[in-house]
C-alpha cells in the first residue's frame, strides 16, 4: 500500500506539474526562475489536495468526490495565485485558474 | 529553452501513457490492492447471488477504502474470482463488471454448483480414484456440473482424447456411481456418471432431475452493514509524505524569494 500511495502522490504531482508548466509557457513565462516557481507552487498545493480527496474518500465517502475535488482545486487556485502575485508574476490569478483548470481537465480526459 | 521544452514534452508523453488518471490530483492504478495482496488471495471462480441488507450489495474500491464503485440489487448474479480475508476475518471478493471492486462475501450466496453439492453430500462422497471404462472410448459422454444438474455437456472422447479420471465417487439414490473430475479439457470440478456416462438429463432422470438450490433472503445481517475500514498506517503515511513535501517546498520558496529579492 505504501508503494501505491507513493506512486499515486508522485504521479499526480508529476502530471499536474507537466500540464501547468505547459500553461505557464503559453502565458509567456520563460525564465528559469519563473518555471521553477511553477514547479514549487505545485509541489506546495498538489499533495495536500490529493490528501484531502483521499481522506474524504476514506472517512466521509458519502460526500460526493466531485464536490471535494472542486473545493480542493479552489483552495489550490487561491494559494497559487497568492504566491504568483508575491513573486510579481504577470496575471497571477488568471494563470492560476487556467493552469489548474487545464490540469483538472486533462486529468479527467486520461482517467 | 528549446531543449527544456523538448524534454518536458517527452516527459509529458510518457506520463500520458498512464492507465488511470483522475482529475487534477488523483492517479489511480488498476487495483493495486490485489497486486499487493495477491499472495493472500484465494482463487475460487464461483457465481453468487447478491443477498445483502436493505436489498442491495455494495461494491467498494478496496477492502480498506469505503469509496462506492457500484451496487447490485439482491437477486443479481455476480461472478467472484478471488477472495481476500482481512485482519478482522472478513472475506472480500473481487468483482469485475462495469467497474471493478470488492464486495463482502457475507452478502453473497453461492449459486448451487459442484462445490455446494459436495458440501451437501459430503458424508456420501468417498475418496476413490479411477478412470472411465475403456468401452466408452470414441463415444460421446456427458459431463455434469454435479449429479442431477441441468448443466450438462456432451463430450466426444474419440481420437487422442483421454478418458476422464476421477478422484471421488458419489452413489446416488438410484445406486448409480458418479466420479468427480478435478479438471477435464477445460471443465473444472465436474462429474461423470461412471455407470451410465452416455445418458443425458432426460435419460437418467425421466421424471425430472432433483432440485438443488442455496436459498437467499434468510440471512441475519446484524445491526450494521459491513464496510471497509481504512488502514490507519496508510493514512498516517500519506499525511507524513504530504507534510514533509509541504515543509520542504515552503523552505525552498522562502529561499527562492530571498534570492529573488537580493538579485533585485
Amino acid at each position: 500500500m505504501t508503494e501505491y500511495l507513493a506512486a499515486m502522490f508522485g504521479f499526480s504531482l508529476a502530471f499536474t506539474m507537466g500540464i501547468e508548466l505547459a500553461v505557464a509557457l503559453l502565458f509567456g513565462l520563460r525564465s528559469r526562475r519563473e518555471l521553477c516557481l511553477v514547479l514549487l507552487v505545485n509541489a506546495l498545493t498538489n499533495p495536500p489536495a490529493v490528501l484531502c480527496c483521499l481522506l474524504f474518500s476514506f472517512y466521509l465517502p458519502d460526500v460526493p468526490a466531485f464536490a471535494v475535488q472542486c473545493a480542493a482545486e479552489a483552495a489550490a487556485v487561491a494559494a497559487e495565485a497568492y504566491i504568483y502575485n508575491g513573486f510579481s508574476v504577470r496575471h497571477p490569478a488568471l494563470l492560476s485558474v487556467c493552469a489548474n483548470f487545464a490540469a483538472w481537465f486533462f486529468g479527467i480526459v486520461f482517467s | 529553452m528549446k531543449r527544456f521544452f523538448g524534454a518536458w514534452l517527452a516527459c509529458l508523453c510518457i506520463f500520458c501513457i498512464a492507465s488511470v488518471v483522475k482529475a487534477d490530483v488523483i492517479w489511480e492504478p488498476e487495483d493495486p490492492f490485489f497486486e499487493k495482496h495477491s499472495e493472500e488471495c484465494e482463487y475460487i471462480s464461483r457465481v453468487y447471488t447478491a443477498d445483502g441488507p436493505n436489498g442491495e450489495v455494495i461494491v467498494y474500491k478496496t477492502p480498506e477504502s469505503p469509496k462506492v464503485m457500484m451496487k447490485f440489487e439482491n437477486g443479481e448474479k455476480i461472478c467472484i474470482y478471488w477472495v481476500y480475508r482481512d485482519k478482522n476475518g472478513i472475506s472480500w471478493g473481487t468483482v469485475e463488471d462495469e467497474k471493478s471492486g470488492w464486495v463482502p462475501m457475507d452478502y453473497l450466496t453461492p449459486v448451487y454448483d459442484s462445490i455446494s453439492f459436495q458440501e451437501e453430500y459430503e458424508t456420501e462422497i468417498t475418496a476413490q480414484k479411477g478412470v472411465l471404462d475403456e468401452q466408452y472410448k470414441d463415444r460421446e459422454i456427458y459431463i455434469w456440473e454435479y449429479p442431477g444438474s441441468e448443466n450438462v455437456w456432451a463430450f466426444d472422447t474419440s481420437g487422442e482424447t483421454a478418458l476422464p479420471e476421477y478422484e471421488k465417487v458419489y452413489r446416488d439414490e438410484e445406486g448409480r456411481q458418479w466420479g468427480n473430475l478435478g479438471y477435464y479439457y477445460g471443465y473444472e470440478n465436474v462429474w461423470v456418471c461412471i455407470d451410465e456416462p452416455l445418458k443425458n438429463v432426460s435419460e437418467l432422470y425421466p421424471n425430472g432431475a432433483p432440485k438443488h438450490e442455496n436459498p437467499t433472503g434468510e440471512k441475519d445481517f446484524g445491526a450494521e452493514r459491513i464496510v471497509p475500514v481504512p488502514n490507519r498506517h496508510t493514512v498516517i503515511f500519506a499525511a507524513v509524505i504530504v507534510c514533509v513535501t509541504v515543509l520542504v517546498t515552503v523552505v525552498l520558496l522562502a529561499y527562492f524569494r530571498r534570492r529573488t529579492s537580493k538579485s533585485k
